[in-house]
């Protein structure tokens, strides 16, 4: 953790947005290795030949040297580490990853050091450059994101009872935490089923070994249930509307 | 200390302008008082006329006076090249470069999946509809090399390639008078990336 009586402190972080402040300058989100998430100003950055210019982009991985201001924290310095380029040159990988960093603000709060966190971040946003499947990697992320919170839904035993689900078809329910016996879905009136094949899949993504998922090829029907699965899930345990799904949903698709 | 209502009332106007701050309204609001009757007029004719008089040029969206800018009237330029630029501040930038004859599209905005721009929000499907008329050959997408930029530029590719057009992007790369020591990873790349024989 970070001493707080010190005036000026380095922390390595990622931007997860920028927006303009006035004539010249930016408002930027970091999530930080050493502090978790905080708002920082880079004061000139919107200008040509701003040295904070390129490292205040979203995605941009970088050391940031931060000074205390009054309110906000003001960027002095910072040195590139990684651009995620990759990401800038596939309109897909633009969206899905706009949507990782969306969601990452939305479900964190500031101020909290948390380095799993931030690797997790960081792992997304690399394998989102290697990967021909975005949306993949963008499900992967919210399962270890919601693990990582503690709202991880339950997939191999039913969220009721605890006795684990064989059947080929599975009720899920958001709202009771994840996946429902047979008895529990009827006594709670539940219809919606989904295939054993996507709770395996999703319980595959939301373990930590991400190198083994590879070469994962989701099937069609895999992929339209784990979207709405992670949609209604998403929506019931953080409470939030993002901007960019919208953006994935009438572009994207 | 309390000013005379109207002062005051000019003061209160001035500072909702734009990095206009409570002491530099004063000062403005002082310069206006001191000021000959006629200056004054000419001022606030010219505030007055902004709003009725501009509008968006037809064809490319840009501000003008008619239902065609000057641009777009202009015989001697080459229509059969567009420029896409997201606002009227960049057409300015372009033109000012004395660079590029060719006529210009005003996209108003650019993309963003952060802020949820969607393309219906922005002149795209009137620059679809000028690419579709026939008479244009090259397509010059001139986005600012941000996110929203890369954004845009990639989705315009996307939905102009399919038509038969050229479509290219402004070249990235080091700032004039500026210093490679000090230059960024990402700008040196591209940099390298488009470098040219000389």
């Amino acid at each position: 953790m970070l001493d707080s009586r010190t005036r000026t402190y380095n922390v390595t972080a990622v931007v997860l947005r920028s927006r303009p402040l006035g004539e010249k300058d930016r408002v930027v989100v970091l999530f930080s290795r050493e502090a978790g998430k905080l708002d920082a100003v880079a004061k000139g950055a919107r200008q040509p030949k701003s040295k904070l210019a390129a490292g205040t982009q979203p995605f941009t991985l970088a050391r940031f040297a931060l000074a205390r201001g009054r309110t906000l924290q003001v960027v002095t310095q910072c040195v590139i580490e990684e651009s995620f380029y990759a990401l800038h040159e596939d309109l897909s990988k633009i969206a899905w990853g706009a949507y990782v960093l969306e969601l990452m603000d939305a479900a964190t709060p500031p101020h909290q050091h948390d380095e799993a966190l931030f690797d997790l971040l960081v792992s997304t946003l690399r394998w989102m450059g290697a990967t021909d499947d975005p949306e993949l990697v963008t499900r992967a992320f919210e399962l270890r994101l919601l693990n990582a919170l503690g709202y991880a839904p339950a997939l191999t035993e039913c969220a009721v009872c605890g006795r684990t689900v064989s059947d080929s078809l599975v009720a899920f329910s958001a709202r009771w935490g994840g996946a429902l016996c047979a008895a529990d879905a009827a006594q709670r009136g539940h219809r919606g089923k989904i295939s054993q094949g996507t709770l395996r899949t999703a319980a595959a993504l939301s373990g930590s070994k991400g190198d083994a998922l590879q070469r994962l090829r989701l099937t069609p029907q895999v992929r339209t249930e784990l979207r709405g699965l992670m949609n209604d899930f998403l929506t019931q345990r953080l409470e939030v509307r993002l901007k960019a799904r919208e953006f994935l949903v009438k572009v994207m698709e | 200390m309390r000013y005379a209502r109207p002062l005051a009332q000019l003061i209160e106007q001035l500072e909702k302008l734009p990095g206009i701050g409570p002491k530099s309204a004063q000062r403005l609001a002082f310069h206006i008082l001191r000021a000959s009757q006629e200056e004054n007029q000419r001022l606030a004719t010219a505030i007055l006329e902004v709003k009725a008089k501009t509008r968006y040029c037809q064809r490319c969206f840009n501000f003008s006076e008619e239902d065609l800018c000057p641009i777009c009237q202009d015989a001697r330029r080459d229509q059969s090249v567009i420029c896409v630029v997201a606002d009227p501040r960049d057409l300015t930038a372009i033109e000012n470069s004395g660079e590029f004859r060719g006529v210009y599209h005003v996209l108003q905005g650019l993309l963003s999946p952060i802020e949820g721009v969607l393309p219906d929000q922005l002149r795209v499907r009137e620059l679809i509809e000028r690419v579709k008329s026939g008479t244009v050959k090259e397509v010059i997408l001139a986005m600012n090399p941000t996110v929203e930029g890369d954004a845009t530029a990639l989705f315009l590719s996307g939905e102009l390639k399919p038509l038969g057009v050229k479509v290219t992007q402004l070249a990235m790369g080091l700032p004039v008078g500026g210093d490679l020591d000090y230059a960024d990873q990402v700008t040196i790349a591209r940099a390298v990336a488009w470098r040219r024989e000389i």
